[in-house]
C-alpha cells in the first residue's frame, strides 16, 4: 500500500497522511463487492476537501481497481475544480491528474452556470442545479441496465466550504437527496469551525448503508483563512486561463498583458441580437437597460431547453466585447468551439467580474476602467 | 451527450501564471478602477437625475449598474433611499409611479430603518480600523448625522423608531451623501464644465513643452546657449516659431527645465494621458501646430528658393521628434492624426466643390488650393515617416503586441484604411495624395495591389488633366467630344455595377439557402478596448450606443405593456421574481425582431460583393452623385443609364 501511495504522488508540496490515504483506500476498496462507491467529501473552509478530492480521484482510477473512468460533482462554485468559478458541474475523468497542486480545466459532461462565487444569493437554484446533476448522474451511470452496456461509474462529490447557517442546511439538504455510500468529513484544529460530530444531517436514524469517514485536515501550517483578496485572485487567474484558451498554445502567451491585447484585438463572434435571449440570473434589469448592464460583461453560454422545467444548460463562458445596437448584434469572444456554440441561444448574466487586468491595454483602456474614481476611505 | 467526451484543454500551469504577477484587485497601481459606468457623461446623468425631481431614470440606471457587479456602496445606499421616498406620499412625487406608493407608516419605517441601517453600516465598517472605535466615534470622523447613528442603533438593538424620525433621517442621510461622495466625485472628474478650451490650452503647452525638451536635448549646449543660438536663428525668418518661443525661454529656462529624461518623460506621459481621455482634442491641436509650422515657411516662400524647403523641412522636424517620441509610446496618434489630415482635406474639397458653383475668385480660389496642398504635403511628409530611421509604432515591438502574426495583420489592415481614406481624397487628383497611397501600397509589400493603384492612377490623372482643360476652356468643340467620351465611360461604369449588383444578388440568395448560423466570426474587426466598438482607425474604439432603438415597433410594444420605461422599475417590483424574469426576457425577443427587420432593411440597400478590397466599407453599393456617395437602387440606376442614353 505504501509504496502505491508513493507512485501515485508526484507532488512533492503536497504531503499526504496516512490517515487520508487509508480512508481514500478503503473508499476505493469497499467497491470491489458493492455498487460503485457514491462519494460525498465535506468540510470547512482551507480544511483540504478538494485535494483529498483530486487524490481519491487518482486512487480510484489507479491500476489496482477496477474503474477506468470516474463521475466528479463539484457543487463548489467559489474554486471549481475543472472549470471557471461560478459554474457546478459533472465531469466524467478517465485521466490520472498528474500533478494534485495544478488545477485544469476540463470540459464537463454537463454543468450549470450559477452566475456568483458563493451559494448565498440564490441557495434554491443552488440545489436545483446539485439535484439535477446528480440525477443525470444516475440516470447516465448508475443505473444497473439489463443490457449492461453502460458502465457504472463512482462519484465524487466535493461540496463548498461554508458550513455554518444556510450553508449547512445546503448541506444537509445535499447529503439527504444523494444519500451517499461514503461521507468523508475533514475537520481542522479550530474545532468551532468544524461540522458537527457525526452522522450530522440524519434525524437520530443512522442509515446503515453510509460509509462516515472523518479525518484531519492534512496540513494546517500556518494557513489562515485565504483573505478575500487571494480568493478573488485565484478566480481571475482561471477565468484568464479559461479565455487563453481562446488563442492556438503556439502564440505563447505567457504574460497577462499579452493576453488582455490579444483579447482586445481578437475577432469576436458576431451574433444577432435577435437570435438569442439573455437573462440575469440575480438581479432585476429594466428591459430598457438590457445592454448597459451586459456591454463587458462574462456571461454563460447557455442552450434554452424546450421544455420548460429543465434548466438550461450551459456550455462556457464568453466576454460580451462590445454590442452594436444599430446592426443589432452582439459580440463575443469565447473558447467554446463553433460547433457547440450554434447552440447557443440563452445569455446567463451573472455575477461573475470580467479580471480588471484584462481590461487595460495600454493604448486600450476599456471604459469601465476609469481614473479619478473617489476612493471609499 | 455521449461519454466522456472531455477533452483536456491546453492550459499554461498555473504557477506560470502566478509569476505572471498579477494585481488581482479590481483597482490597479496606475490608479484605474472598475466601475459600471460607460463614462463619467453616464455618471454626471444619474447625479443630475438622482437628486432632481424625477429621479426614476436614475433610479433605473442604478439598478442596472448592480447587474454589473461593482457599483460602489454609496451610490447604491443613494439609490435605496430615493427610491424608498418615492413610495413615500409626504415626498409628493407626482408622475406615473404614484399608484406604487405605501400607505402603511410601518411599511414605510421599516424600509427607511433599513436603508439609515445599510448606509452607516457600508460606510463606517470600511473607514473603521478595526474595533478600536466606536460606531460613533467613527461616524463622527467621517461626518455622519450623529441622527443616523442613533436610528441604526435602535432599529437594529431596540424598537423600529417612528416614520417622522426615519423620514428626517432619510433627508439628511440623502444630503450628507451628496457632500461625502456625489460633490466631491464630480468635483475630481477631470476638466469638468470648464468646456474644450481649457483642455486644448493644456495639450497645447504641454506639445510645446515637450518640443522644447527634446530640442534642449538633442542639442549638447547648456540651455541658455541653446535657447539664444536658436532664437537667432529664428528670428532670420520664421515668424511661425519666434511667437512662442521667448516666452518658452522664459518659462522654461526659470524652472530649469532642460530638456532632462525625467522631464521628457513626464511631459509625455501627461499627454498620453490627455490622449486617452481627449483623443481628438490631443489631435486637432496637434494638427494646428504642424500647420502652423508648415505656414509659418510658406509666407516666406515667395522668393522661390531651395534654403526655404530646406527650412520647411527643419521646422517640420522639430515636430518629428515630437510625433515620434508620442507614437511610440501611443502607435494610434500616427494614424488618427493621418486620418484627421484627410478628413480636413475632405472637407476642404466639399467646401471648394460648393464654392465653386458660385462662381468664387480666383484669390478666395488660392487660398483654399493652398490649405488643401499644406495639408497633402503635411500628410506625404507624415507617410514618409513610416518608413523613416525609427518606424512608428506598429512596427516597434516595444509598442506592438509580440504576438507576431497579429501584430502583422494589425498594422496591414490600417495601412490599408489608410489608403482607402486617402483614395476617397485623392479622387479629386491630388498628386501628393496619389503617391502617398502608392507610398501605403509599398509598405504593405502588396505588389498587385500596387499595380491595381498604378492602373488606377493612370485613370483618374489623365482624368483630372481633362477637367483642367475644361476649366481653361480650350475649345468649345474639344469640350463636346470630351463630354461625349466622359458619358460613355459613365454609361460602361454603370453597366458594370448594375452587373455586379445582379450578381451579388445571385450570391446573397444562394448564401441565404444554406447559411443558418447563429454566431458566426466577425469579419473585419480591428482591435479596440473590451465594451467598446472598433474606431474607422487604430485601436481607440468608439463608445456604443447602448439604449434601445426607439424605432416604431418598440413603442407599440410598451404601449400593450402599459408600461413605460420611467415605471419599468416599480413595475418589476410588483411583479412575482421569476414572472419578471421571463416578461423582461420576452420583451427583449419581441424587441430584437423588430431591430433585426430594420436590419434587414438596410442589408438589402447595400450589398455588394466585397470584391472591391479597396473601396471604402461606406461606399459599397453607391454611386458618386455630386461629389457624395449616394446609396442606388436598381431603379436609380435604371434611370441613369436611360439618362445618359439619351444624352449619347
Amino acid at each position: 500500500m505504501a509504496s502505491m501511495c508513493e507512485a501515485e504522488n508526484p507532488s512533492p508540496n503536497i504531503h499526504i497522511t496516512e490517515e487520508w490515504s487509508e480512508a481514500a483506500h478503503s473508499i476505493s476498496n469497499d467497491s470491489f463487492t458493492s455498487p460503485p462507491p457514491i462519494a460525498f467529501i465535506c468540510g470547512p473552509k482551507n480544511s483540504g476537501k478538494t485535494t483529498f478530492s483530486r487524490y481519491l480521484l487518482n486512487t480510484l482510477l489507479h491500476s489496482a481497481y477496477r474503474y477506468r473512468k470516474a463521475a466528479y460533482l463539484d457543487t463548489d462554485v467559489g474554486q471549481p475544480e475543472f472549470t471557471t468559478p461560478g459554474f457546478l458541474s459533472l465531469t466524467v475523468v478517465d485521466k490520472l491528474t498528474p500533478d494534485l497542486t495544478i488545477p485544469c480545466l476540463k470540459t464537463p459532461e454537463r454543468c450549470f452556470f450559477f452566475g456568483d462565487v458563493s451559494a448565498k444569493r440564490d441557495p434554491a437554484a443552488y440545489l436545483k442545479y446539485t439535484f439535477s446533476l446528480y440525477d443525470y448522474y444516475r440516470k447516465e451511470y448508475c443505473m444497473i441496465s439489463e443490457s449492461a452496456v453502460k458502465t457504472e461509474l463512482p462519484v465524487i462529490v466535493n461540496t463548498a466550504g461554508w458550513v455554518k447557517g444556510i450553508g449547512y442546511d445546503i448541506l444537509v439538504d445535499m447529503l439527504k437527496y444523494i444519500a451517499p455510500t461514503h461521507v468523508v468529513k475533514i475537520s481542522i484544529s479550530t474545532e468551532s469551525k468544524n461540522l458537527p460530530a457525526g452522522a450530522f444531517w440524519s434525524n437520530g436514524d443512522y442509515p446503515a448503508a453510509v460509509n462516515l469517514i472523518e479525518i484531519h485536515s492534512a496540513c494546517e501550517v500556518n494557513r489562515s483563512v485565504p483573505n478575500q483578496k487571494n480568493a478573488r485572485l485565484l478566480r481571475d487567474l482561471r477565468i484568464m486561463a479559461y479565455f487563453q484558451q481562446c488563442f492556438p498554445s503556439d502564440l505563447n502567451i505567457t504574460t497577462i498583458k499579452e493576453l488582455a491585447h490579444a483579447l482586445a484585438s481578437h475577432p469576436p463572434y458576431e451574433v444577432m441580437l435577435s437570435n438569442i435571449k439573455i437573462r440575469h440570473l440575480h438581479c432585476q434589469v429594466p428591459s430598457t437597460e438590457i445592454f448597459y448592464s451586459l456591454n463587458a460583461t462574462i456571461v454563460g453560454l447557455a442552450i434554452s431547453s424546450e421544455e420548460a422545467e429543465n434548466l438550461p444548460s450551459c456550455v462556457g463562458l464568453g466576454i460580451v466585447r462590445a454590442i452594436d445596437t444599430f446592426k443589432g448584434s452582439l459580440y463575443v469572444i469565447t473558447p467554446v468551439p463553433p460547433s457547440m456554440l450554434e447552440k447557443v441561444d440563452l445569455l446567463l448574466q451573472g455575477f461573475i467580474q470580467i479580471p480588471a487586468c484584462l481590461l487595460q491595454v495600454r493604448g486600450c483602456i476599456s471604459p469601465y476602467m476609469s481614473a479619478n474614481v473617489l476612493s471609499a476611505s | 451527450m455521449g461519454a466522456a467526451t472531455a477533452p483536456v484543454l491546453r492550459l499554461h500551469k498555473e504557477e506560470e501564471e502566478e509569476r505572471r504577477g498579477v494585481d488581482g484587485s479590481s483597482s490597479s497601481s496606475n490608479g484605474y478602477k472598475l466601475v459600471p459606468w460607460l463614462s463619467w457623461h453616464d455618471w454626471e446623468f444619474v447625479r443630475d437625475s438622482l437628486f432632481s425631481s424625477s429621479p426614476l431614470i436614475a433610479l433605473n440606471r442604478i439598478s442596472t449598474w448592480r447587474s454589473r457587479g461593482c457599483v460602489p456602496d454609496l451610490v447604491d445606499v443613494t439609490s435605496s433611499i430615493v427610491e424608498i421616498q418615492l413610495m413615500d406620499p409626504h415626498f409628493n412625487f407626482t408622475g406615473d409611479h404614484t399608484n406604487h406608493v405605501i400607505y402603511s407608516d410601518q411599511m414605510l419605517a421599516m424600509l427607511y430603518c433599513m436603508s439609515i441601517l445599510r448606509l452607516v453600516n457600508c460606510v463606517v465598517e470600511k473607514t473603521r480600523k478595526r474595533s478600536k472605535f466606536s460606531i460613533a466615534q467613527a461616524a463622527d470622523a467621517i461626518g455622519i448625522p450623529r441622527s443616523l447613528i442613533d436610528v441604526r442603533h435602535e432599529g437594529s438593538h431596540r424598537n423600529l423608531p417612528a416614520l417622522p424620525v426615519v423620514r428626517d433621517s432619510s433627508v439628511k442621510a440623502l444630503h450628507w451623501l451628496k457632500c461625502y461622495y456625489w460633490d466631491p466625485q464630480k468635483r475630481l472628474i477631470p476638466y469638468q464644465g470648464n468646456g474644450s478650451a481649457n483642455i486644448r490650452k493644456e495639450i497645447k503647452s504641454k506639445f510645446h513643452e515637450l518640443s522644447y525638451c527634446l530640442k534642449a536635448k538633442q542639442n549638447p549646449q547648456p540651455g541658455s546657449l541653446l535657447v539664444k543660438g536658436k532664437r537667432g536663428i529664428h528670428r532670420k525668418g520664421l515668424c511661425g516659431h519666434t511667437k512662442f518661443l521667448p516666452l518658452m525661454t522664459g518659462k522654461f529656462h526659470s524652472s530649469k527645465l532642460r530638456g532632462s529624461k525625467k522631464q521628457i518623460t513626464n511631459t509625455l506621459k501627461t499627454l498620453i494621458q490627455l490622449y486617452a481621455s481627449f483623443s481628438s482634442e490631443v489631435v486637432s491641436v496637434l494638427l494646428e501646430l504642424l500647420l502652423k509650422a508648415l505656414n509659418s515657411s510658406d509666407l516666406v516662400e515667395l522668393p522661390k528658393n531651395s534654403q526655404v524647403a530646406q527650412n520647411t523641412h527643419s521646422l517640420l522636424d522639430d515636430w518629428k521628434l515630437v510625433i515620434t517620441k508620442f507614437s511610440n509610446k501611443e502607435p494610434e496618434l500616427f494614424l488618427t492624426l493621418l486620418k484627421a489630415i484627410v478628413d480636413m482635406i475632405d472637407a476642404e474639397e466639399a467646401m471648394k466643390y460648393d464654392l465653386g458653383r458660385q462662381h468664387l475668385t480666383t484669390s478666395e480660389h488660392r487660398v483654399e488650393t493652398g490649405q488643401i496642398d499644406n495639408l497633402s504635403s503635411l500628410f506625404a511628409w507624415l507617410v514618409g515617416q513610416i518608413k523613416g530611421p525609427k518606424p512608428f509604432g506598429c512596427k516597434d515591438p516595444a509598442a506592438e503586441i509580440k504576438v507576431s502574426a497579429a501584430g502583422i495583420d494589425i498594422s496591414n489592415a490600417v495601412l490599408m484604411e489608410l489608403l482607402r481614406q486617402c483614395l476617397r481624397v485623392s479622387a479629386f487628383g491630388n498628386n501628393q495624395l496619389v503617391n502617398s497611397a502608392l507610398h501605403l501600397a509599398q509598405l504593405m509589400g502588396d505588389s498587385s495591389l500596387m499595380d491595381k493603384l498604378s492602373k488606377l492612377f493612370s485613370v483618374s490623372l489623365s482624368n483630372s488633366d481633362a477637367s483642367e482643360d475644361i476649366y481653361s476652356s480650350v475649345s468649345s468643340m474639344s469640350l463636346l467630344t470630351q463630354h461625349e467620351e466622359s458619358i460613355c465611360e459613365a454609361a460602361k461604369k454603370l453597366e458594370a455595377v448594375k452587373h455586379r449588383r445582379q450578381r451579388s444578388k445571385v450570391v446573397k440568395t444562394r448564401d441565404d439557402v444554406g447559411n443558418s448560423t447563429r454566431w458566426v466570426v466577425a469579419k473585419c474587426w480591428s482591435p479596440c478596448p473590451i465594451g467598446m466598438l472598433p474606431g474607422d482607425l487604430g485601436s481607440s474604439g468608439r463608445l456604443p450606443i447602448l439604449e434601445f432603438v426607439n424605432d416604431g415597433n418598440k413603442v407599440k410594444i410598451s404601449d400593450n405593456r402599459g408600461a413605460s420605461p420611467d415605471t419599468q422599475l416599480l413595475d418589476n417590483s410588483n411583479v412575482e421574481k421569476t414572472n419578471g424574469k421571463r416578461e423582461a426576457s420576452s420583451d427583449i425577443q419581441l424587441l430584437n425582431n423588430a431591430i433585426s427587420k430594420k436590419m434587414r432593411e438596410t442589408v438589402e440597400g447595400s450589398e455588394s460583393d466585397g470584391e472591391d478590397v479597396l473601396l471604402p466599407e461606406g461606399v459599397k453599393g453607391r454611386l458618386m452623385i455630386g461629389g457624395v456617395w449616394k446609396i442606388v437602387g436598381e431603379e436609380e440606376l435604371l434611370a441613369i443609364e436611360s439618362a445618359v442614353r439619351i444624352l449619347v
